[in-house]
Order: structure tokens, then C-alpha cells, then sequence
């Protein structure tokens, strides 16, 4: 686990809002707490789906008055949360239908300690849960593709609306034309206008 | 002060003018959005001046970054630094930043005349900072590789010379540029710049030693010197 600054924990916390690419979570045990446990493998799914990817910060905790309360993870919880890294990552690859690229981070912020999980946007293949979990709310379900939404509020939820359906579509297939750039093809349109001279157009007067 | 009173002054004095260019021309690229983290991830951190430095406060000296489109752009004008970044949605990064050699007028007492000096451990620095600054904003981007290129201005006459580091002989006037302006261009692809970040920089400061008519440097006393300075030993 990397160091997080202070100043980076500072700059997610502004505004004390989620928003697509940014998630909070309140501590919780890692290693029995199932249901949380799951909720955040689900949280890492929906990310590496959504444009950009984004974070989940773990310390911050929705109170009944909906108001996002930073009260950080306790030492116990962070110990457990550490010893279990590990486990993490093979949980999230045992949910996955592919890589996820993600890192976890530990900072301070007012003297409170916070786990930042940062997630990639997939690179190439968007990410399929491939088993149910164990937890009897379903909270992960074979075949579903988790994204991260603002219909309501910001929240993890299964890909079922047609506008984020085609959201979706359309940046995996942007992925693999890009990725099948990088091997040397071109389509014809491309060979008129190179991308130098667009690059030229950008930076012209500088 | 604006973003045209920047360009102006670092017309006024030497400056290293930086192009990155990607190897494919995205136009959405990086979401707007994201620009500025793009940005703050990417940023190298070795010495007490970030590059590139990103102004956390709007002042009459500096701007945080701004929309201009396509592109983010922020600037600073204060003390020593005169420079102004731009990081666009394409990926493509400007930088134009001002030698100290042409600011500082003094040091320790002695003047420095503007367009006299190049200072040869500065120059490994900054060289180094700005690779391993694109090797980190691939790292943050789906970028596959790219072109860099890297001008230095006003260099007719100004010499490579030792003038921040006093434990470091003076060259005397050994190594001098006889052209207008020295522009290097490196290419390279992920794999290389992500994991031989040094060794990329390494071959842009020895064009640039070159130009200067530096031809017999040691390779391994640049390498050092990057060492030191990613090492904190500086």
C-alpha cells in the first residue's frame, strides 16, 4: 500500500459529495463483514466500467441525515484491512471477467487515517462479474456489468439503462480501435488528415 | 498579467520549450474533467519546484488551471520562474519554462548576464524531470508512446557552464553553442519511457551536450547525476 497526501485526501474530500468517479465508504471488518466486503469488491467492478475510473475512500461514513461524516478507519480495521490486501486481489480476480487495474493507498488527513482504493478504467475489455458472491443480498451476480451512475444519486449498480448500455458500447469499441491503432492499422480517413498536423492545429500560437 | 504577458516575457529570455506528443491523435482522449488530475498524478516531484508546477491559488503572478477548449493552461510568473503548461484532452503536453540563467541576474554576489550561461547539472535535471513526467502521464493515460520534442532558445554564444554547484569546476568557456536555438526530438513507445525513463533522457542531453560542442562527456557521470537527483542525494 502506498503513502496517500494529505493534500490528495484534502482535494477528494472538497465538496464532501460522490460524484461518477468518486465513492465513500465507512470502515468496516474486511475479513466479516460480508456484506461490505462485497459491496466494495462490487464498488471496484463498477469503477474499472466507468469512464475514467475514479476512487473509493474508505473513512467516511453516510450518517441517517445523509451527510458524509469523515470519521477515518480505526487501527484495528486498517491492520485487518492491510493483512488482507492480498485477499483482496484475489477476490477481485475471482469476481472478474478480466484485469483490474487498481491501487490501494493509506493517508492521514486531520489525524484520521483513510484507505483510498484507485481504480483504472478497463483497458481493453469491459469487466464482467463471472460468479455470484455468497452474501444472500446478491449484491454480485454472474454475467451482471457494474457501473458507476448518477441516475438518483452516485451509486455502484447493475448495467440495465439503455443510455449508459450505449455509453458503454461505444467506449469498448473506441478501446479496441485504439488498441488496434497501436498495432499499425489505419482506417482510410486517417491517412487525409495525420494525426501530426492535428496535433500542429492544437498547439498553434503557443 | 495573462497568458500572453508569460509568452512574451519567456520571449525575452532563454527558455526550454517542451512538445509531447502522443503516438495516435485522440481528441477525447482524457475527459476534461480529468485533466487536471491527469495532471497532479503525473507531476515530478524532486526539488522544491514541482514540474510541471501546478498553482493550487489564482494570484496576479500565477493561475490554476484553466479551460481554453480543448486543453488546460496554467502559468506562473514568480521569482525565478517564468513558465506556462498546457495539458490537452489528446494528450499532447506544452511547456515553455525560462532558464535560470536569464532570471536570476545574480548568484552568490556574481552577475549573471541574460543569454551568457547554461548551466550543464541544471540542464540534466530538468531533462530528466520533464521524462519522467511523460513517462507518468502514459502511466495515468492509455497513451502508447510519442514524440518529445525539446527546444532550448536563445543558446547562440551562451556556454555550458557549472554555475549552481560550487564543488564543480568551471568549465572556462570549453563548450559553446553556435546556433540560434537547439532542438531535440526523441521518440519512443510505452514500454521504453515507462521503464527507461532515464536512459530517454539521457539521450536527449547528450544531442543537447553535442550542440553545446561538448563531444568527450562521460555517459556514466550523467547517469550518476540523475541518480543523485531521482535519489534525492541533491
Amino acid at each position: 500500500m502506498r503513502d496517500i497526501s494529505e493534500e490528495k485526501i484534502e482535494q477528494i474530500l472538497e465538496g464532501n459529495a460522490e460524484s461518477l468517479n468518486l465513492e465513500f465508504k465507512g470502515e468496516f471488518n474486511f475479513e466479516e463483514n460480508t456484506w461490505a466486503r462485497e459491496r466494495l469488491i462490487r464498488s471496484v467492478l463498477a469503477l474499472s466500467n466507468t469512464r475514467s475510473g475514479g476512487v473509493i475512500l474508505i473513512g467516511v461514513e453516510e450518517s441517517p441525515e445523509k451527510i458524509f461524516v469523515r470519521k477515518g478507519i480505526s487501527d484495528a480495521y486498517l491492520s485487518i484491512f492491510r493483512s488482507k490486501a492480498e485477499d483482496l486481489k484475489s477476490k477481485i480476480e475471482s469476481f472478474s471477467s478480466g484485469p483490474v487495474n487498481y491501487e490501494i493507498g493509506v493517508g492521514l488527513y486531520r489525524e484520521k487515517k483513510f484507505v483510498l482504493i484507485t481504480v483504472e478504467e478497463f483497458r481493453l475489455n469491459p469487466i464482467i462479474c463471472r460468479k455470484t458472491g455468497e452474501h444472500s443480498d446478491r449484491i454480485l451476480e454472474e454475467g451482471a456489468i457494474y457501473i458507476r451512475t448518477l441516475k438518483d444519486k452516485p451509486s455502484s449498480i447493475k448495467l440495465i439503462n439503455s443510455v449508459d448500455i450505449q455509453d458503454f458500447l461505444e467506449r469498448s469499441s473506441d478501446k479496441q480501435i485504439s488498441n488496434l491503432h497501436t498495432r499499425g492499422w489505419k482506417h482510410d480517413t486517417e491517412s487525409k488528415t495525420t494525426g501530426s498536423s492535428l496535433f500542429e492545429k492544437e498547439r498553434k500560437g503557443f | 498579467m495573462d497568458a500572453q504577458d508569460i509568452q512574451n516575457k519567456l520571449e525575452s529570455v532563454g527558455h526550454i520549450k517542451v512538445v509531447f506528443e502522443p503516438d495516435i491523435y485522440l481528441e477525447d482522449r482524457i475527459p476534461k474533467r480529468r485533466l487536471e488530475d491527469v495532471l497532479n498524478e503525473a507531476a515530478v516531484s524532486l526539488r522544491g519546484w514541482n514540474y510541471p508546477h501546478i498553482p493550487i491559488q489564482d494570484k496576479e503572478t500565477s493561475k490554476r488551471p484553466y479551460s481554453i477548449g480543448s486543453a488546460v493552461e496554467f502559468y506562473t510568473h514568480w521569482d525565478k520562474f517564468i513558465e506556462i503548461f498546457r495539458l490537452y484532452q489528446s494528450g499532447q503536453f506544452l511547456a515553455k519554462t525560462s532558464l535560470f540563467e536569464d532570471t536570476l541576474g545574480q548568484l552568490r554576489g556574481k552577475d549573471l548576464p541574460p543569454g551568457k550561461y547554461l548551466d550543464f547539472l541544471g540542464l540534466i535535471y530538468r531533462i530528466t524531470e520533464i521524462n519522467l513526467f511523460i513517462s507518468n502521464l502514459i502511466t495515468a493515460t492509455d497513451i502508447q508512446g510519442g514524440r518529445l520534442f525539446i527546444t532550448i532558445s536563445k543558446t547562440r554564444d551562451r556556454e555550458l557552464e557549472s554555475i549552481f554547484d560550487n564543488n564543480i569546476m568551471s568549465f572556462m568557456g570549453g563548450y559553446v553553442c553556435r546556433m540560434n536555438e537547439v532542438e531535440v526530438q526523441e521518440n519512443f513507445d510505452r514500454e521504453k519511457i515507462l521503464n527507461q525513463p532515464l536512459i530517454v533522457a539521457r539521450e536527449i542531453i547528450k544531442k543537447i551536450f553535442e550542440d553545446f560542442n561538448w563531444k568527450n562527456y562521460s555517459e556514466t557521470m550523467i547517469q550518476t547525476h540523475q541518480e543523485n537527483f531521482v535519489n534525492r542525494r541533491i
